[in-house]
């Protein structure tokens, strides 16, 4: 393929900027001078702050030591966060899965409001997530809100409900602006996923008069494993560390019933200066993140090659 | 089998028109608030559709009533931000996507894949020790720190799409640009750049809005008003205009007016940028 370049012999000075490595080099430098200035340092000065316990920007003691983890496991509110942001991420990946398939179905046949149906996929994933929190804290409004108007003309409550202000119903509000926003992006994956499935396949199984379920089980789940997978890898990583929707439609209240990880994380820091429990919590959040990465890839490449 | 293509069509037709309700009416109630007057918002049953244009919200935004809501700031923060990180991030990107597709080196795949992998580091760990490093360098609450935050995750993410791409072009056109002189920056010039615009453009918008959208590192690093980001001056309206949701839904439609233009104009290219990394390879 190179094989301009491997007939070159790297002698001489003109000669020696050529070689591949060190032209890659120079090509790389400003990506991995980004990235090792403005990440990997920064990574590894919070991981060390983690080990410490700093408080007002300088350490306490000299010395690392894991107490910051242990106090993790010891945190009585941890618990109910660790449980909000694994039941936030499954309940919100599940139903993007299952909607967003849908929606790609949807999308896949043309019709003619094809046009309108595309465009208004668009539209919650356009909409930037700080103006999807706060619209969706104004229709979840207890007193003004179109739920609970909608509700209440309905008759299907009898007072309104305080959405955002309840526990238990305050996680179930993030989660349904959540699904709004999110599932459009998993049926765009799953629509290209059904477009790379040949034409033959799908007209062979139309042939074969199998019933329409067959059809979806047999024939199109198969190849949308790997659109499937993917969305549900990335979404995955999104409930783990959501932020911004929780941090403004309740700030994890009341009393923690609605808090995740990253906003645990984000007042330990900003509202009471523990620094290094929240860099401790927020490594966490990583190696969780990590797990589940690991998790995903090794479901994509097991039986990889049965499709074909 | 006339049977089940009628009730086909029944199912696809139903199910659209739900779709559509349910993804456009948020949105169409974000822009029914920001037409009607705060005081006609405040009843337990708002009107559908405003009895008439109310534009005080919209006004209101820009300070015409004496407060300045810092929503031009955040505007003009936003736009710029966005504009340069997707600048600088697809120059470096795209040289770097030649590397990795083109050349051969020792480290070529390790590299990649680290780069690739830092997409998955959350922002929450990074954000605190950032913080803390901006404040030493005085860089806390400038836009340039803020645009070098952002490089960290819009850069990985345009070299995973762009290696793709440039891998795809064939070879025999770079080769065809050497024999005749060209050196390797000049073949990313005049043969790699001209071909990738597709893909630039793809990439250059998925940068734009996810810069356009970002709020962890805005809202923890810019302090002042006139350097703050839109979705900061958003989300603090909430403590302004505490009981004002007309500004505030008139501020939010503009907010999704952008990247909802660009992203309908620019449908194809965004959905297959999209695509590309979570699929292919």
């Amino acid at each position: 393929m190179i094989s301009a370049q491997r007939g070159v012999h790297a002698t001489g000075v003109a000669r020696y900027w050529q070689r591949p490595a060190l032209q890659a080099t120079m090509l790389l430098v400003p990506t991995l001078g980004i990235l090792l200035a403005i990440m990997v340092y920064p990574l590894v000065k919070g991981f060390i702050m983690s080990l410490q316990d700093v408080q007002a920007g300088m350490p306490t003691a000299p010395g690392l030591s894991l107490s910051q983890y242990a106090h993790v496991l010891v945190d009585p509110f941890l618990q109910q966060i660790a449980w909000n942001t694994v039941f936030f991420t499954v309940i919100t990946v599940t139903t993007e899965l299952v909607l967003g398939t849908l929606g790609g179905f949807l999308l896949h046949r043309r019709s003619r409001i094809s046009w309108l149906l595309s465009a208004a996929f668009i539209v919650p994933w356009a909409t930037p997530t700080v103006v999807a929190a706060t619209m969706w804290s104004w229709i979840f409004n207890p007193t003004f809100g179109s739920v609970n108007s909608l509700l209440l003309e309905l008759h299907l409550i009898h007072a309104p409900v305080a959405w955002l202000a309840t526990p238990g119903y305050a996680l179930f509000s993030v989660i349904v602006m959540t699904v709004w926003k999110s599932t459009p992006l998993v049926a765009i994956l799953v629509l290209a996923g059904m477009q790379h499935i040949p034409g033959d396949v799908m007209e062979a199984a139309r042939v074969d008069s199998a019933g329409p379920l067959k059809r979806l089980w047999f024939v199109i789940l198969p190849y949308l494993r790997v659109p499937l997978l993917a969305a549900a890898l990335l979404q995955s990583i999104a409930g783990f560390q959501v932020f911004t929707q929780i941090f403004i439609m309740t700030s994890g209240g009341p009393a923690n019933s609605s808090n995740v990880a990253s906003v645990y994380a984000y007042q330990q820091m900003f509202s009471d200066l523990n620094m290094s429990y929240a860099s401790a919590i927020s490594f966490l959040i990583a190696v969780a993140t990590l797990l589940l990465a690991v998790i995903y890839a090794g479901l994509l490449s097991s039986r990889e090659g049965e499709i074909t | 089998m006339i049977g089940e293509k009628t009730a086909g069509s029944l199912l696809y037709y139903a199910g659209a028109i739900v779709s559509i309700v349910l993804l456009l009416s948020p949105v169409y109630w974000e822009l029914n608030s920001s037409l009607q007057s705060t005081s006609s918002l405040l009843t337990a049953h708002p009107a559908w559709v405003p009895t008439h244009l109310y534009w005080g919200n919209y006004t209101a935004l820009f300070g015409t009533n004496g407060a300045n809501t810092g929503f031009g700031y955040g505007l003009f923060n936003s736009t710029l931000v966005g504009l340069i990180t997707t600048a600088i991030t697809l120059a470096v990107a795209l040289l770097a996507a030649y590397s990795f597709a083109r050349l051969r080196f020792r480290l070529r795949r390790t590299l990649l894949y680290s780069i690739v992998a830092t997409q998955m580091v959350p922002g929450i760990v990074l954000v605190i020790p950032l913080f803390v490093l901006f404040q030493t360098v005085h860089l806390l609450g400038s836009r340039v720190g803020l645009v070098l935050a952002y490089l960290t995750f819009t850069v990985p993410f345009a070299v995973w799409i762009l290696v793709g791409f440039v891998a795809s072009i064939p070879v025999q056109v770079d080769e065809a640009a050497r024999i005749d002189g060209c050196s390797v920056l000049g073949v990313i010039r005049h043969v790699t750049l001209p071909l990738a615009v597709p893909a630039l453009i793809g990439t250059g918008i998925l940068t734009f809005l996810t810069v356009w959208d970002e709020f962890l590192f805005a809202v923890t690093f810019q302090q002042t008003l006139q350097e703050k980001t839109l979705p900061v001056v958003l989300a603090g309206f909430i403590g302004k205009f505490e009981v004002q949701y007309g500004p505030l839904a008139a501020g939010g439609i503009l907010a999704i007016v952008p990247p909802l233009v660009l992203a309908l104009v620019f449908q194809r290219y965004v959905t297959r940028g999209l695509t590309a990394g979570a699929i292919v390879g």
